[in-house]
Order: structure tokens, then C-alpha cells, then sequence
């Protein structure tokens, strides 16, 4: 079965963990992350391409003082970058880590999720914004993870992109 | 502190003069002090190295009597500085910590080890020898071949019976992990993580430059197993090149690796089959020195038993009639004369708690001499003291009925305290009536007493030292009397 190795990135807070333990059984501690700063979980889905393993690495970070080791992201073949609709400054923190994570894993296929869509009321990231994203070709996904909204899809369309032809 | 200012009237004027300086009283000179000083200082410095000098030992001073008073100060600001190389040093000693612990700690305390010491009493081998050739005992567990850039599991191999959790995940995090050391604590300098303790396992790891080989090891591997790792790892980076760079993601393309993996599952065999005969040893040899220490507890407790036993039933006025020795409890019941000494001190002197050892007795008259003597002492002493010789007037010649007597009662009293154990000493008092002169009297009582204590002195046991004379008795008593006198 082909496996993959995907970063998770985006500002603190932003429900990265949340997001993962929405869309896998963990099997490791979440006292990893914030020791070790990183936790790996595994999900495997089908693709048009068959069967995938995917290998989720949770990049603890982003805040002031500790930012996101992109060192982790070697060799990863997918990213999905997060960001919190109630916070805009986070999309910045999302498209940045994004073009930064290129530099060490290069140009994969990414998704950018922005998340706690359960709370679109309070949400500071417009529609407007939204739509300029999607105009500059991101693949762009307004997630909850409280709700579970969109969690599957937007995995399975990064596990989509990811097939053999493009390692 | 700075060198001393030179000393005398101008020394001091000065001192004053620099103390207004520095520690001015009024605002307004504080003011003028705070404007001029760091331009002062600042021109000092550069016109040379005056200053310089007069400071230095100030700062040093001022420095340690700081560091003295909150070393943590410092730490915190040299910390930056020395950190990478205080990281560096602690993983190294963690390392060798946690490789010593975990072999003394085993060594300590774990059954093995007993099963050790039980082998080296067995063998009459060293401890030591013992401890060094089960130390090489181990047993490569798991086998995980690891792409490095992506950490993602290309091959897993365990030994049969070997309970593996998704090892797909354990090869992730175990990458992440090494990460993790190897930037927090390596200086991120290359320098590769060697070894990695998890609980009693140890995981050896060896890195190619396109995967990783990492051994999960129950014991402690011989320095030779390294080599192992080295060559397979390198057979297989040599073999599948072309696959792992770049890695397409499919495990598939080393399955041919299995067999070269697998010759990494060495061990000792000892490990499993050896154990459960010597455990069952371990329970038989625990078995014996409880067993062992039960019969020594009873056989022990068996002398005190005696003891005890042994001396009431000799002791007299008891009679005993039933004596019983349990595990813990025991009991005696019998017969015990009111005057005989009392039990608890025998029951101490044995050994026991006056609560180990019940105690019931009914009251008797006991005939054991000695118990007869307690009794009789009393009666015979008052008897004996209440005897009188008699004599005729004006005569020193005893009445042979009432010496007689008198003698018999010295008899009885002095085999009493023979069986008691006394010291006796009898006054003799002699005594006369009232006719006659007082001088003649004194005479005659003199010699009344001296009669009676001849005629006594070659009675049974008693010598002439036992005899003394007593003081004269009343006037107006023709007779001689008798005074029992216990000594210690
Ligand atoms: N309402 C809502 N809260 C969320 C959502 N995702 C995460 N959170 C909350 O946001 C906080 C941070 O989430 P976490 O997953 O730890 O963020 P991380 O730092 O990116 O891993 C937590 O309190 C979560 O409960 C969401 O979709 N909706
Ligand atoms: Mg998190």
C-alpha cells in the first residue's frame, strides 16, 4: 500500500490537534506534542489511485514564542495548512508557513483549511477574502472540527492530489 | 574594594569628600552627581585605563558576592551562552544514567537477580561472573527499516510472539523523536542518536544516508550486534538505492530485504527457557529457608519453653498440672502455696511477655520444706523469744526443764533459717529479782546469761559466734531470755 508523509501547519490554536482527532483514532499521547513537539497519526483512506496510507504529522506551534519547526516537514508530500476563521491574521500565518514549508518539502500538493466554521458568526475571515484565495488556485476548505464539517473531504482531496504521479 | 585612599587627615577629608559625591543628601546634588557622572566616566576611559583599573576589582567583588547571594541570576544570564554545550553534556550523561541505573536497578532488585545470587551459591561462582554473563543475555525483538527524509516504515520484522503496536506509527514517531533529541540536545550538529531507552527495552538505532536501521532489544546487546546493524543496513541501502531516493511511498519495492532484516533477530535463547527452571528453584529455595526459619522460631522458642517449665516446676510451693504450648500462646495451670515466690519473674527471665503466657493457680498448703520454713518462721521466732529459763534464788544454775525447752526452740529456729537462708544471731539476756544487792544482781544476771548460752553453745548447729549477750533484763525477773536477731 503507498504511504504518504503529510505536515499539518497553522497558527496556535487554530484546532490542527483538533482537527486530527476528529479524523483519526489516536494511538500516541497528546503529551507528545507538547513534549517532543510533534505527534504522528495514521489514516488510511481510499483514492481514486487505491488504497493510501497517509502519515499525519501535528507540528506543534505557531505562536510568538515557538514557532513551527518546518525542519519536520522533509519529505512530506502533502501539506494542510490551517487557519481560524475567528482570527484573520491566522490565514496569514497559514499562507506563510505554506510558501515556507515549500522551501524544505517543495512544491506538494496543500489544502487550506479554515476552521471552527461551527462558529461563522464570529468569524473575522470574509467572504471576500475567501473567494481572492480560491481565485489564486488554493483548494480551500471551511472546516469544524466540533462539527466534523468538511474534515473527511478535505483530507480525502488532498490524498486525491497526492497520487502516484505526483511523489 | 578599591584601593584603599591614602590614609591620615587627608585620606579622610577626602573619603567625606567622595561619600557627599556619591550619596549626596539633598535632591538638587543628586541631580548635578547623576549629569556629570557618565560623561566623567566615559572621558576617564578614554584619557586610559585608570579607571579601568580602580574598578575592577569593585565589579569582580560586587559580581561574586552576587553570584553568592542568587547563583540563579547568573545561570540565567550565562545560559544562552553555555546551554547548547550543557545540553549536550547532559544527553550524554542521561544516556550513561540511564544505561547504569537500569542495570543496577535489575541487579537490585528484580528476581533475576536473585535468581543470580542463588545460581552464584549454587555454582560457588562469583556474584560478579554471574551478573556480567546474564548481562549479555538479549534478545532482539523488532526490526524496523525506516525511510530517514520521510520516516515513514519501509519494513518491520519481529521475533514470533512479539506484541507489536502499529509499528507504522511507532516508525513515525520514533523519526520525530530522534528529531527532537537530536536538535534539543545534540546541537543539531549531525551528531546521531545512538541509542534510545524505552522502558526495559532499548532501541539501537543506525542511520544510512537513505534509511534508518533501528533494533528494539530486550537486554543488553553485545557491541558486536552494532556491527550487525552497520552491515545489513548498508547491504540494503547498497541494493535499493534507486528506490529510496526518491521514495516513491511503496514499501513494496524492499520486500526483498526480509531475509537480511530477519538475520537481525539474534538473541540468546537462555533468555526464555533457562528462567522458569531456576524460578522454580527460587520458589523451592524460599520455600526451604521459611520452612528453615519456622523450625528455628519453634526450636527456640522450644528452649524457652523448657526454661520456664523447668524452673516453676522447681520452684517451691507450685505444683503444676497442666502445661500447654501452643504457636503463639501458651498456658500453665497448677497449684501455688500463697508464700511461694511469685511467677512473673521466671516467666521474664524465659523470655516471654507476661502476655505470651497465661498463668492459673488455685491455692495449697505446700510441704516443701522451704515453703514450710516461710510459714514457719514466725511462730517458731515468737516462740522461741517467749521462752524463759528459770532459776532459783540467788543461783546460777539453769532449770534443767526450761533449758531443755529453751533448747529445743533453738533448734527448730535455727533449721528455719538455715532453710531461709537467714543469718541469725540469738541474744542472751540474763535477769535477777529484786532482793539482794543491786551489785550482787548484776553479777548474777551476768552469769545466768553466760550459763544458758554454754549449755546452748553445743546445740545442733549453733557456734559460739551465733551467742552474744543481751542487755540486762527488768529488774524483778529471775530468769534468762532470748532475742532472735536476723542479719543481712
Ligand atoms: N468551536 C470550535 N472550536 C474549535 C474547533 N477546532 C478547535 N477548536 C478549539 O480551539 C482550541 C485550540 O484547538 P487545538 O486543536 O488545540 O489547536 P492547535 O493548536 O492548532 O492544535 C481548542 O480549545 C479547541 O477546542 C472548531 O472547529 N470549532
Ligand atoms: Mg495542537
Amino acid at each position: 500500500m503507498i504511504q504518504r508523509k503529510v505536515c499539518l501547519l497553522g497558527a496556535y490554536a487554530a484546532g490542527k490537534t483538533s482537527l486530527i482527532r476528529r479524523f483519526v483514532d489516536s494511538m500516541f499521547d497528546d503529551r507528545y506534542l507538547t513534549t517532543v513537539g510533534v505527534r504522528v497519526d495514521k489514516k488510511v483512506l481510499s483514492t481514486p489511485h487505491g488504497e493510501m496510507t497517509l502519515m499525519i504529522w501535528d507540528l506543534a506551534g505557531e505562536d510568538d514564542s515557538t514557532p513551527v519547526d518546518l525542519r519536520r516537514c522533509r519529505g512530506s508530500s502533502g501539506l494542510v495548512l490551517v487557519a481560524d476563521g475567528c482570527r484573520a491574521h491566522t490565514l496569514d500565518t497559514a499562507v506563510r508557513l505554506g510558501s515556507d514549508a515549500s522551501k524544505v518539502a517543495g512544491e506538494v500538493p496543500r489544502i487550506l483549511m479554515i476552521n471552527k466554521a461551527d462558529l461563522k458568526d464570529e468569524w473575522e475571515v470574509t467572504a471576500g477574502r475567501i473567494d481572492g484565495l480560491r481565485r489564486t488556485g488554493w483548494t480551500l476548505y471551511l472546516t469544524s472540527a466540533k462539527s466534523g464539517e468538511n474534515v473527511e473531504e478535505a483530507f480525502a482531496s488532498l490524498a486525491a492530489s497526492m497520487g502516484p504521479a505526483n511523489v | 574594594m578599591s584601593p584603599a585612599p591614602p590614609g591620615g587627615q587627608d585620606g579622610d577629608d577626602r573619603l567625606r569628600e567622595l561619600r557627599e559625591l556619591l550619596a549626596p543628601t539633598d535632591d538638587e546634588s543628586r541631580e548635578r552627581v547623576a549629569k556629570v557622572l557618565a560623561p566623567a566616566v566615559q572621558s576617564n576611559f578614554e584619557r586610559g585605563p585608570d579607571l579601568h583599573r580602580t574598578l575592577k576589582p569593585v565589579i569582580r567583588e560586587t559580581l561574586l558576592t552576587s553570584i553568592k547571594h542568587d547563583p540563579g541570576l547568573v545561570v540565567e544570564a550565562m545560559l544562552p551562552a553555555i546551554g547548547t554545550l550543557i545540553r549536550r553534556y547532559i544527553s550524554q550523561a542521561i544516556q550513561e544514567l540511564a544505561d547504569s541505573v537500569n542495570l543496577a536497578q535489575e541487579q537490585a532488585i528484580s528476581l533475576r537477580s536473585l535468581e543470580w545470587r542463588w545460581e552464584a551459591w549454587r555454582t560457588g561462582k562469583p556474584f560478579g561472573e554471574i551478573v556480567l554473563a546474564k548481562s549479555l543475555l538479549y534478545k532482539v525483538e523488532q526490526v524496523f527499516l525506516i525511510h530517514r527524509e520521510t520516516g515513514l516504515l519501509l519494513m518491520h520484522r519481529t521475533t514470533a510472539g512479539v506484541v507489536v503496536r502499529d509499528a507504522d506509527m511507532v516508525s513515525g514517531m520514533l523519526t520525530a523523536i530522534e528529531d527532537f533529541v537530536q536538535d534539543s540536545f545534540a546541537g543539531g550538529d549531525g551528531h546521531e542518536l545512538d541509542t534510545i531507552q524505552v522502558g526495559d527495552l532499548r532501541v539501537w538505532l543506525r542511520h544510512g544516508s537513505h534509511a534508518v536501521l533501528a533494533a528494539v532489544i530486550h537486554g543488553v546487546a553485545p557491541p558486536q550486534f552494532g556491527g550487525v546493524l552497520e552491515r545489513t543496513l548498508a547491504g540494503i541501502e547498497e541494493q535499493y538505492r534507486g528506490h529510496l531516493s526518491p521514495y516513491r511511498g511503496d514499501p513494496s519495492v524492499v520486500s526483498g530485504a526480509g531475509p537480511a532484516l530477519d538475520r537481525c533477530l539474534l538473541g540468546q535463547a537462555a533468555m526464555q527457557t533457562r528462567p522458569a527452571r531456576v524460578r522454580w528453584r527460587i520458589w523451592a529455595a524460599a520455600a526451604v529457608a521459611t520452612l528453615t526459619v519456622l523450625a528455628a522460631f519453634r526450636i527456640h522458642d522450644y528452649w524457652k519453653w523448657r526454661q520456664l517449665v523447668g524452673r516453676l516446676g522447681s520452684e517451691p510451693g507450685y505444683a503444676l498440672t497442666l502445661v500447654r504450648r501452643g504457636w503463639i500462646h501458651h498456658s500453665i495451670e497448677g497449684l501455688r502455696d500463697p508464700l511461694a515466690d511469685p511467677p512473673a519473674p521466671a516467666v521474664e527471665s524465659a523470655g516471654y511477655r507476661p502476655d505470651q503466657v497465661s498463668l492459673v493457680w488455685r491455692p495449697f498448703v505446700s510441704l516443701d520444706p522451704r515453703i514450710v520454713a516461710r510459714r514457719e518462721w514466725q511462730p517458731r521466732k515468737r516462740l522461741l523469744e517467749e521462752t524463759a529459763v528459770l532459776f532459783e534464788t540467788d543461783s546460777a544454775v539453769p532449770d534443767r526443764a526450761t533449758l531443755d525447752a529453751a533448747a529445743s526452740r533453738v533448734r527448730d529456729i535455727l533449721e528455719c533459717g538455715a532453710q531461709l537462708g537467714k543469718q541469725l544471731r540469738i541474744h542472751v539476756s540474763g535477769g535477777a529479782d529484786g532482793t539482794g544487792t543491786e551489785a550482787r544482781n548484776e553479777v548474777l544476771a551476768r552469769q545466768r546469761a553466760t550459763a544458758v548460752a554454754e549449755a546452748l553453745a553445743g546445740q545442733g548447729t549453733l557456734t559460739p559466734e551465733m551467742l552474744v549477750l543481751g542487755p540486762r533484763l527488768a529488774v524483778g525477773s529471775r530468769t534468762v531470755r532470748f532475742k532472735v536477731e536476723e542479719r543481712q
